[in-house]
């Protein structure tokens, strides 16, 4: 009896199965130490990921997005001083020496930057530089190693496995030589991808084919993704939830399709208004007024509160990230449409 | 007024060796307006952009610029007419002299260009700070003091310093972030709604082309193929790149996304027929054999595309 009804119920309330938690990062700061002291790059930064989805972490140049997930990687500058909570499949990694962490995020950690050019090896061949991981992670022989290499680049979409296998990096097109990366992060069967700006370099044609791959890597492995981006548009179309910084701080967190049609913090507001749409027919963009303040420049209150239409004596106190209607805003004024 | 366009180019061509960056490009640009050449990285739009202004020689076509040749000119009067057209980079950290305050920086080209006295060459530099709205204490700085936004404003007031008819931009806001570029780009309308000057711009970004442009030429692999009035390619592109290239931007739903297939062929091996056959997915036997021709297809629009042929013909 309980058969007919219980389903039903189920998919009423929570269509999709509870997901676990692949990262959760709770109140991470992040500080570089100089002459004069502590420097804050990075002030109370939290948000977690769950397995199958795509999380984004939106903001400009200098906002902090990049050294977070520095942060996450354990490739911050070695005069960083971190605090809060990393923790990975339910273990604090925040914590452990740079070779625990070494051994237990190479298995479980994939990278994608910006750059393949950069960040694969230049006089390695790629056969060497994916069977090399292969080995040292997953203990795989050469053989093994080889086999498992021409397969994962067939499934990124690279023709000619085996020959490729053979060649170097600069042999290759920007698109094909994001696809290797993405071979390499996925080859030892990570739970979480970092992608750095992975399209950013790249034609819009060629683009689209690139995140239509993560897209697939996604849903295929079941895989968390923080996808890193200055590009309000991508997101919309590629991840679930959007994490949005401002000058260290995150300052709107929610679903992706709130968080970009929707927003409730004027700086997520004006980061869409200034973006020339298709089709408006306007004359004039909206831009936000003022560039965003250098580290060690930061006002005492609100961060945005300088270039904010909306600001007022209130914002000269640090606003809290509180939820406000369907996001959650560091905003003492948030942007009633979404609520 | 004069109506004639203010540049003008047919059958521009440029071969460094065997590689072909650009295949008979024409178009022309009407006083006062922007023409947009958009295009993915090899398509021989910026190569494009340094033929119209001499700074790459072109190997076949002409370029008209207000009534010249400029083809034909010596260097001396080519070096003369360069006052009537100015440049602005994507890049304005290497476009800017380091060591050249921002007086200088203004000041030196109407010191080329032999315009007005040393006073009223300083009046200029200081009603020209005013116009891209930074302040008139900017001039004894020096580039490395401003922001990405500020100096592309310099640029953009270098740019205006001889008071050019026309402005070539080349990915202008392209290193500028979101914010940003919005202010620069405001900018550059304004002024050009002010000053009336004629524009080509080079842009790989849809959304920046479509704000800033009157008429578009759509590039692929040296040439243009497809071109028309702005309203017309966005709302009716009728080359199946240029509708590739509209449906592959961000902000399309991820299922609608058109999945073009392949990358953009070496330009050392155009393929022979029409050059975008290989990723093309309505691709059929004449495409191969024969090149087609830019063909009108009304409003302005031009197109060289065979499925062109079959729809005019059913």
């Amino acid at each position: 009896m309980t058969a007919h009804v219980a389903p039903l119920a189920v998919d009423l309330v929570s269509p999709q199965p509870e997901r676990r938690t692949v990262l959760a990062v709770e109140n991470l700061g992040l500080s570089l130490r100089n002459a004069d002291g502590l420097l804050p790059i990075v002030t109370d930064v939290s948000f977690s990921i769950r397995e199958g989805e795509a999380v984004a972490l939106v903001g400009e140049s200098g906002c902090g997005k990049s050294i977070t997930a520095s942060a996450i990687m354990g490739i911050a500058p070695d005069n960083a001083v971190i605090t809060g909570t990393i923790t990975l499949n339910g273990k604090v990694i925040s914590g452990l020496s740079p070779r625990d962490r070494r051994r237990l995020c190479g298995r479980h950690m994939g990278f994608i930057f910006q750059e393949p050019m950069t960040a694969l090896h230049p006089t390695l061949s790629i056969g060497r530089q994916m069977t090399d991981t292969l080995k040292h992670n997953l203990g795989l022989s050469q053989a093994e190693a080889t086999n498992r290499a021409a397969e994962l680049l067939d499934r990124v979409g690279i023709p000619r496995a085996r020959d490729i296998l053979k060649g170097y990096v600069h042999e290759l097109s920007g698109g094909m030589r994001q696809r290797v990366m993405i071979a390499l992060a996925i080859s030892c069967g990570p739970s979480l991808i970092i992608a750095d700006e992975p399209t950013t370099a790249l034609d819009v044609t060629i683009q689209a084919q690139v995140l239509d791959l993560l897209d697939d890597m996604r849903r295929e492995l079941n895989l968390a993704m923080l996808f890193i981006t200055h590009d309000l548009e991508v997101v919309g179309d590629f991840c679930e939830r959007a994490v949005v910084m401002y000058a260290g701080d995150v300052v709107e967190r929610g679903l992706s399709d709130d968080v970009v049609r929707a927003p409730a913090h004027p700086y997520a507001r004006g980061l869409i208004d200034a973006v020339p749409a298709h089709d408006d027919g306007r004359t004039r963009l909206t831009p936000i007024l003022g560039t965003v303040p250098p580290v060690g420049q930061w006002p005492e209150g609100c961060r945005f509160a300088p270039r904010c239409a909306r600001a007022d004596a209130q914002c000269q106190t640090r606003p809290a990230l509180e939820q406000h209607g369907r996001t959650d805003v560091r905003c003492w004024h948030p942007l009633e449409e979404n609520a | 007024m004069n109506t004639d366009p203010v540049l003008s180019v047919a059958g521009l061509s440029k071969s460094f060796r065997a590689v072909k960056a650009v295949r008979d490009v024409s178009f022309s640009i009407p006083r006062g307006k922007t023409f947009g050449l958009v295009g993915e990285s090899g398509s021989g739009k910026s190569t494009t952009a340094r033929l119209v202004l001499r700074l790459v020689e072109p190997t076949a076509g002409t370029i008209s610029f207000r009534g010249r040749d400029l083809a034909g000119l010596s260097s001396r009067d080519l070096r003369a007419e360069r006052r009537h057209m100015q440049m602005i980079f994507q890049d304005p950290f290497g476009s800017l002299n380091p060591r050249m305050s921002v007086r200088d920086t203004l000041v030196e080209p109407q010191l080329v260009h032999g315009i007005g006295t040393p006073a009223e060459q300083l009046k200029t530099a200081e009603r020209l700070l005013a116009e891209v709205s930074l302040p008139r204490t900017a001039l004894d700085r020096y580039p490395h003091e401003f922001s990405g936004g500020q100096r592309q404003r310099i640029a953009i007031a270098r740019a205006l310093a001889t008071n050019p008819e026309m402005i070539v931009a080349d990915e202008p806001v392209s290193a500028l972030d979101v914010s940003v570029q919005a202010q620069v780009l405001n900018l550059m309308r304004d002024l050009q709604d002010r000053h009336g000057t004629t524009m080509l711009f080079i842009s790989h970004d849809l959304r920046v082309v479509q704000f800033m442009c009157d008429e578009i030429g759509v590039m692929y692999l040296g040439e243009i193929i497809e071109q028309g009035p702005r309203d017309r390619i966005y709302g009716a592109p009728a080359h199946p790149y240029t509708q590739a290239l509209l449906a592959s931007a961000p902000g399309k739903a991820g299922s609608q996304r058109a999945r073009l297939k392949g990358e953009i062929p070496s330009a050392h091996a155009v393929p022979s027929g029409c050059a975008f056959r290989t990723r093309c997915p309505h691709a059929f036997e004449r495409c191969t054999t024969e090149k087609p021709a830019m063909r009108d297809i009304g409003a302005g629009q031009k197109a060289a595309c065979h499925l062109l042929d079959t729809a005019v013909a059913a």
